[in-house]
């Protein structure tokens, strides 16, 4: 009999709002510990929560002749996707609902952010945004395949593409152990899809900040922290597919699974942050000259290793 | 060429051939005169065709002004201020950051010492990173006799070195006809990388004929 959903457990109001309750916590622990890496100085960690509040009451800048409805449109999908990605993220142990494929869900709002961003960078009819919006389309051409291969993956070795399965697939050993490859991959997946780090390129300096550049008040306050949660829910997801979730002797699973999102973001952000920003032809070459082989070998590896009843 | 009536008030994009042989709408911009990263009052008219400059102007706004404002520097201050610059606009904001530190400690900061290593240290990593030398490589490569070949990535480990304190012979600056020529052709992003990648004074008035009065 599978588990039971958050949602059948709390009820459907008060799961959804725990979920977007743990969504906003994860997006300020990223953007707080992105924020602190980048000025050097610790307490500037709180300075997300400071801006937010500022975006909240600032007036919106308007540009010339945009096209209002699809670029509030856009601003507002880009914190819906990343919420509803976090909704298949098993939170102590189960998620929001579970579908028969939850890695596909999760995959699929990561792909609808590419209609997303696109319009963010469309509306205000403005040359640099709508830059931004190309590169970002680009960008999509160099991570969207590998990314697929590696969460495939992962349901691969579990026999499932629910990620409770997938959980409990990893009693005995944690997956990222015969899938490395798939759970780098991912979690650069997650930066690219982001567009954060190394992989902004979309809201990049030499655009002008790029899709990013004409957004004011709540609708950069809606992109940033939509970008935040993405990154936030993407290394919970990292955790549970790949490092046994809330497995871990003498704390409680959930604050394991904390501790190991925690160490996913920490990590991503110092490797992140040590690097420029990549050029999306260069990433694209990357992406399809080294990345695709690479996930589909270790597909193939994990595809052997199944066979060879390996995770049974 | 053909003109496709106004939208708000302002005249459609107009067609023009590519580099692909194709008719694309050809955008006309104006970059600057303040942008991270660019030296104050520079501005690049562009004619856009997608992401890529057909065509470049540079030229200097209230030249006279800038140049009286702006104080002399030692070579290695103005070095660290250049690169971190450049490292703005190649989105690494960690070594534009410890560039800046290193200058504020040189300038006027209470142990030198410290501040010299940190100078040495944020030019050692700028000038080692093979992302950034495999993501800004092969773009900016001027023409020249003497300084034939040279692009981005060689331009910003000169002034790695000058940042670290060695003595290095610092070249002509460049002319903007030749800054031009170099982002013709390129990505925008490019564009903004080479030129933040040149050392470019502000020529007075008088003596250039591309001026430009706001």
């Amino acid at each position: 009999m599978p588990e039971q959903t958050l949602a059948e457990t709390w009820g459907l109001a008060p799961a959804v709002l725990g979920v977007v309750v743990v969504g906003l916590f994860l997006g300020l622990v990223v953007a707080g510990i992105d924020r602190a890496v980048v000025s050097g100085a610790p307490g500037s960690a709180v300075e997300p929560v400071r801006s937010s509040a500022r975006l909240l009451v600032e007036q919106r800048r308007i540009t010339l002749a945009p096209d209002r409805l699809l670029w509030r449109l856009g601003c507002a999908a880009v914190p819906i996707l990343a919420l509803l990605s976090l909704a298949v993220v098993p939170i102590g142990g189960r998620t929001l609902w579970s579908t028969s494929a939850d890695l596909v869900w999760f995959n699929a709002m990561e792909a609808l952010l590419w209609a997303a961003v696109w319009l963010v960078g469309w509306g205000p009819n403005a040359f640099h945004a709508l830059t931004g919006g190309y590169r970002f389309l680009a960008q999509g051409l160099a991570y969207e395949l590998p990314l697929m291969f590696a969460l495939i993956t992962a349901g691969l070795a579990a026999g499932s593409l629910r990620t409770t399965d997938v959980l409990a697939a990893q009693q005995d050993l944690w997956l990222v152990v015969t899938m490395p490859v798939a759970f780098l991959v991912f979690v650069a997946g997650a930066a690219a899809f982001a567009f954060w780090g190394p992989l902004a390129a979309p809201a990049a300096v030499d655009i002008a900040g790029g899709v990013t550049s004409e957004l004011s008040g709540v609708d950069r306050l809606l992109v940033q922290a939509g970008r935040a949660v993405f990154l936030g829910a993407s290394a919970a997801m990292a955790a549970a597919l790949f490092l046994g979730g809330d497995a871990g002797p003498w704390l409680p699973g959930p604050v394991w699974h904390l501790l190991k999102t925690l160490a996913v973001v920490a990590a991503l952000v110092w490797v992140g942050r040590r690097l420029p920003v990549l050029r999306p032809d260069r990433t694209v070459e990357v992406g399809w000259m080294v990345l695709v082989p690479l996930t589909l070998v270790q597909a193939l590896v994990v595809a052997v290793l199944v066979q060879e009843g390996f995770y049974a | 060429m053909h003109h496709g009536g106004e939208v708000a008030g302002l005249p459609m994009a107009s067609t023009g051939p590519d580099r692909d042989g194709l008719e694309l709408d050809v955008l006309k911009v104006a970059l600057g005169p303040v942008l991270p990263g660019w030296p104050t009052g520079l501005v690049l008219r562009a004619d856009l065709q997608g992401d890529v400059l057909t065509s470049a102007e540079l030229a200097w706004l209230d030249a006279d002004a800038l140049r009286t404002g702006q104080a002399p520097q030692d070579s290695q201050c103005a070095a660290l201020d250049r690169l971190a610059h450049f490292l703005d606009v190649a989105g690494w904001p960690t070594a534009a950051r410890d560039a800046r530190r290193a200058r504020d400690g040189l300038v006027g900061g209470v142990d030198r010492e410290a501040a010299q290593r940190l100078a040495q240290a944020v030019a050692r990593r700028v000038r080692r990173s093979r992302t950034l030398s495999w993501t800004a490589g092969g773009i900016g490569q001027v023409a020249s006799q003497h300084r034939a070949g040279e692009g981005v990535v060689d331009r910003v480990r000169r002034w790695c070195d000058i940042a670290s304190g060695q003595p290095v012979e610092e070249p002509p600056a460049t002319s903007l006809d030749e800054v031009a020529a170099l982002v013709e052709g390129a990505e925008i992003g490019s564009a903004r990388l080479i030129v933040a990648s040149l050392d470019i004074t502000p020529v007075p008035a008088a003596s250039t004929p591309e001026h430009v009065h706001a």
